[in-house]
């Protein structure tokens, strides 16, 4: 129903042609997280699927993007990086919460594999 | 530094910058392996690179030299190596070793819960968790119902059995394996699969041809390994629970617990039941069984420096009750029971010092009883076995020459009968094997033998029995693997319960010679492309195989309509068979996959070189998948379209005879829609789709005790369309920080 709304509102605004931007209630942001393995993926997809307001969250390991769909008047892109830094992972500028990274297993830690 | 052995040389360099190559192999059992994935980072200049398939990588050297770079691939140790200006311009070659050396690290893609293994020489089919779950119901047998390689058969049209077959043949004569350990051998090979709960299994491994003579002599058509959830990473709690508008309910409990860093265990349970009558083609007979089974399982792991054991037990009880009606006098039934108790043991030996020599032993100790009545026939067995297998694995100066040599025994009381004929062995079979494995850059060799010595029969010429395999698989390309392999493998029947589902029917069983043993030859090739379409993996895949019976137990329905014949031919029957499997992603959520199979399974039948009734010639499967990028939603939908099958010629109660006749095209569909939440997942699923019954699928059935009863003619579902739901609920084992 929401979807329907914001398809008709959008096509209010384009038909009318105005040039003023209405911010989108659905953005799509890639994170550079700090994300090293498949557990990671778990770990991050796992919990942003799980939270109010983003459609979807998808990790690319090898490049350590996160592509996040959400509805930013339900989450904001600032909440969003801050859930990323509690899980114990950098998203972009934000650093991960110290004690959350110290909780993750080796594999997850950058160039962590080593310490076995 | 210790487990790492470095090899320089030369690359013919395209470069002039300052630039590191190298190949990164894994050491695990079959040899030496090119590791993708594998992560390389330089440690101060904070630089990373991954392997790609073929294990190779390059990366720029920083000017700030030595540095140290590190290697690590998942399931192996990590290892590091000081890199200095030296090194500039050269190429390295790392291998790494397997974590746990008894363990065979199975590799899976994400994107695909189906996937051929591209590191085995043997052709791997590996079904992962993701693959089991798309049928929801309810053992392994049914398992395999989305997938092309196994067919799952319809056995008798009152027992509710189903079979598997492989290569077009029947399920006997695929080896069983539960992690290598022997398993549902003897009087179980023909239905055990149905006691087996989908919800234990982590992932299933098929293999067609003959297999390593390391597994035993058995393999003819190929082997089937079922990895059970392990205790360190299954579920703390998983509980499982299914009705289905027939009225079976099913729940599955499961959970695994860390004792220590040595010591941890798992258990497993299983219940089930269907109470109620269903006749929906009105011919007085139960569509389905009343069914009442359970199992249970219990396993243990120890993991030390030197010292690995894994051990457990599995039981369990399983009761059928087909045939007439509740209240239909002089009520025909149909009556299966089985009763199952099992220990098996792993025990492997390694060598730090030496992490390329191990040694390990399989144990296995299992007491199996049948009891089943068909009507007036009545039939079972009893079976005690006891299995041992010591494996030596080692290196012959460095790794690209690796051997196992072992010996092994089986020793085998078995009893069964039907009606007051019984056929009881009681044969202890040793033997002795060595294989060796080359591992070259693109080419993988596996050559090896077998000697066993079998006495089962007083009239035997031969008492040694050999079986040489030998199979090689060749890299073509990055994206190409080539395999063939070809070998010999043998069997001793167990004609009473590889059979029981004849017994379904007045037909007189004329048993001409059953002293003996089977032995197929068995070859084949195989060609399995990866391809990238749209970014996103695809694969294509063709494989030929033919089987040639230097002897086989051959069951003949056609030379009479009143008795079914069982006799030896030599040299005579053959299986070929050729199938061929697309995959691919149209979109990043869909899956669909395709493949064609075509049947040739002949033997003598009456005189003449004939299609063995019952198998159809040509099948075709399609099947789709859709996963959400969210995840919280899946969809799976498969076709199977089975061409038109040859039947056994019956005369109806009338006189009038049934002849030449085929089959009809036969449609199977099945659907599952599961919708994941944070710890629990729903799911709504519904069997053929189409509602494609066979219209009578018993002759004579109003009146089962007239020579011309048959209840054996069924080539298509007796029931009709099944819609059922479950749920799983499970508590997930974090990754341990260590």
């Amino acid at each position: 129903m929401k979807n329907s709304l914001l398809v008709l509102a959008l096509l209010f605004v384009s038909s009318f042609g105005f040039s003023q931007k209405t911010a989108a209630k659905t953005e799509t942001v890639v994170i550079q997280t700090s994300a090293e393995c498949d557990e990671c993926k778990e770990r991050i997809e796992g919990a942003l699927n799980y939270t109010k307001g983003i459609k979807f969250a998808e990790l690319d390991v090898k490049s350590r993007k996160l592509t996040v769909k959400f509805k930013n008047d339900v989450i904001s892109l600032a909440e969003i990086k801050k859930q990323v830094s509690q899980l114990g992972y950098n998203a972009d500028e934000v650093k991960a919460d110290p004690t959350a990274f110290e909780k993750l297993p080796a594999c997850c830690k950058p160039s962590g594999m080593e310490k076995h | 530094m210790r487990y790492i052995i470095i090899g320089f040389f030369l690359f013919f360099l395209s470069y002039s910058q300052a630039q590191l190559q190298g190949i990164v192999f894994g050491i695990k059992n079959g040899g030496k392996i090119p590791l993708k994935q594998a992560k390389i980072i330089l440690r101060k200049a904070q630089t990373e690179v991954y392997t790609e398939e073929n294990g190779r990588f390059e990366m720029v050297l920083p000017k700030d030299l030595p540095d140290l770079l590190v290697i690590s691939a998942p399931g192996y140790d990590t290892d590091s190596i000081i890199v200095t200006k030296d090194d500039r311009f050269s190429g390295l070659e790392v291998f790494l070793f397997e974590i746990d050396e008894l363990d065979e690290v199975i590799i899976e893609f994400k994107q695909d819960s189906k996937t051929f293994s591209r590191l085995k020489p043997l052709q791997v089919e590996n079904l992962g968790e993701g693959e089991l779950k798309k049928a929801a119901c309810c053992n392994l047998s049914e398992s395999f119902e989305t997938n092309a390689t196994v067919d799952v058969n319809f056995t008798d049209a009152v027992s509710g059995a189903k079979k598997i077959q492989l290569l077009g043949l029947d399920g006997v004569y695929t080896q069983l394996q539960m992690e290598n350990i022997p398993f549902l051998t003897g009087l179980e090979s023909s239905f055990g699969l149905n006691s087996v709960p989908g919800t234990w299994v982590e992932s299933i491994q098929i293999t067609k041809g003959t297999g390593s003579v390391v597994n035993g002599y058995e393999s003819m058509a190929g082997l089937i390994n079922v990895e059970f959830r392990k205790p360190t990473t299954m579920q703390r709690v998983f509980v499982n629970g299914y009705g289905s508008s027939l009225g079976r309910a099913e729940l599955n409990v499961h959970g695994g617990q860390i004792i220590n860093d040595k010591w941890s265990t798992g258990t497993f349970a299983h219940v089930s039941t269907l109470q109620s009558e269903w006749d929906n083609n009105k011919d007085g007979f139960r569509d389905a069984p009343l069914s009442k089974s359970g199992a249970f399982m219990n396993r243990w792991d120890y993991v030390g420096k030197k010292f690995e054991t894994k051990f457990g037990v599995n039981a369990y009880y399983d009761q059928r009750l087909g045939g007439q009606l509740y209240g239909a006098a002089n009520r025909y039934k149909a009556e299966t029971t089985n009763q199952h108790a099992e220990f098996f043991a792993k025990t492997g030996f390694l060598f730090p010092k030496k992490r390329y020599q191990s040694f390990g032993v399989v144990y296995q100790f299992k007491y199996h009883q049948s009891d089943g009545l068909y009507g007036l026939r009545d039939f079972g067995g009893r079976e005690l076995r006891g299995y041992i297998n010591a494996i030596f694995d080692g290196i012959i100066g460095t790794t690209t020459h690796k051997y196992k040599v072992g010996v092994s025994a089986v020793g085998q009381d078995l009893q069964q009968h039907v009606d007051s004929v019984s056929f009881n062995r009681n044969v202890i079979t040793p033997g002795a094997f060595l294989e060796y494995t080359y591992t070259g850059t693109r080419l993988v060799l596996v050559a090896g033998m077998r000697a066993d010595y079998q006495t089962a029969f007083s009239d035997q010429k031969e008492k040694f029995q050999f079986s040489p395999r030998v199979h090689a698989k060749y890299t073509l390309d990055e994206f190409t693997d080539v395999r063939v392999t070809t070998g010999k493998s043998w069997r001793l029947p167990t004609i009473v319960m590889d059979n029981s589902s004849l017994l379904a029917t007045s037909k007189a069983w004329i048993v001409n010679s059953s002293n003996e043993q089977e032995e197929v030859w068995n070859s084949g090739i195989s060609v399995i492309r990866t391809m990238r379409w749209w970014n996103r993996a695809a694969s294509i895949s063709a494989d030929f195989y033919h089987a040639r019976f230097t002897k086989q137990l051959i069951i003949d329905r056609e030379q009479s309509t009143d008795s079914i014949f069982f006799g030896f031919q030599r040299n005579v029957s053959r299986s070929s068979t050729f199938q061929t499997e697309l995959s691919f992603m149209p979109w990043k959520t869909i899956t669909f996959r395709l493949a064609y199979k075509f049947l040739e399974v002949k033997a003598d039948y009456a005189g003449s070189l004939r299609q063995q009734v019952m198998i159809p010639q040509h099948r075709g499967l399609f099947n789709v998948a859709f996963a959400s990028r969210n995840k919280k939603w899946e969809v799976d939908g498969t076709i199977s379209v089975y061409s038109p099958m040859r039947l056994p010629d019956v005369t109806l109660p009338d006189g009038s005879r049934l002849t030449n006749e085929k089959s009809k095209v036969v449609p199977v569909g099945l659907a599952q829609i599961t919708r994941h939440f944070k710890s629990w997942d729903v799911y709504v699923g519904g069997e053929n789709l189409f509602n494609f019954k066979q219209k009578n699928p018993i002759i004579s059935a109003n009146n089962p005790y007239d020579p011309t009863f048959d209840a054996t003619r069924v080539w298509a579902p007796v029931m009709g369309t099944v819609i059922y739901a479950g749920f799983r609920y499970e508590i997930k084992r974090k990754v341990e920080k260590k």
